[in-house]
């Protein structure tokens, strides 16, 4: 059963990455498909979150112990990348030009909110790379294991 | 409940708890952000066709996409060398 969930969380942490690359890619997607991809990324984030809670919760409890800098720089990587992520999203769906309107809510193109989501998303960027160095031994050892078992598959 | 969404939370309930809290925690960061920004208004209007911009572009997109795989790789690697230090 624990290898079935992290095949699931190998692919569903796969499936989060491309939405976030697409969504960081308005030029690629057009405007439209931009705002949809950011709204589907929302959701996927909340998942994504729900899935790290048993990790959130033991880091707050390991953040006070002696020695625990690892947890400590991670947590507070986590909790930065949270804090962009969701004023992204946020100043994103002010910004909106599709998504807000088709369900017939006003948008405004304020341009203070137009900086504030443009330098959110960059530095979003560099927490998500931080955030896959930070979990780097995870990864390999999942996708490891993912092509052990298709191996094992075949076989 | 099937498997894979318990692995999402114990229960319907858990799950509703949790992205509760999850939304009180984007709320605080959101009313720091108004408190800096204020409220979006038309006043600071950017007078520009945002779809009109943001057309989709089969060739320049293709190469942003790149360079956004890039950039996250670069700066995952640059992470991996410092993170690499035990701590």
């Amino acid at each position: 059963m624990r290898g079935k969930r992290v095949s699931f969380l190998l692919w569903f942490d796969a499936s989060l990455f491309v939405l976030f690359l697409l969504t960081m890619t308005p030029r690629l997607t057009g405007l439209a498909i931009h705002e949809i991809l950011g709204v589907v990324f929302a959701l996927f984030f909340l998942v994504h979150l729900l899935l790290s809670w048993q990790w959130i919760k033991a880091a707050a409890r390991r953040l006070r112990a002696a020695g625990a800098w690892r947890t400590r720089i991670n947590y507070s990587l986590n909790t930065t990348l949270f804090a962009l992520t969701s004023i992204a999203i946020v100043a994103g769906l002010v910004l909106s030009q599709v998504v807000l309107p088709a369900v017939h809510l006003p948008s405004v193109n304020d341009r203070a909110w137009h900086f504030l989501h443009n330098r959110m998303a960059s530095l979003m960027r560099i927490g998500v790379g931080l955030h896959i160095a930070m979990n780097w031994q995870w990864i390999v050892a999942a996708v490891r294991r993912q092509a052990a078992s298709l191996r094992g598959t075949r076989a | 409940m099937t498997h894979w969404l318990r692995w999402i939370a114990p229960s319907a309930g858990h799950a509703l708890r949790r992205t509760l809290l999850i939304l009180v925690a984007a709320l605080v960061v959101l009313a720091s952000t108004l408190a800096l920004e204020g409220l979006p208004t038309p006043k600071r209007d950017l007078r520009r066709n945002e779809r009109l911009v943001f057309q989709a572009d089969f060739h320049r997109g293709p190469v942003a996409f790149l360079g956004e795989v890039v950039l996250i790789a670069v700066c995952a690697f640059v992470g991996r060398r410092v993170f690499q230090i035990r701590l």
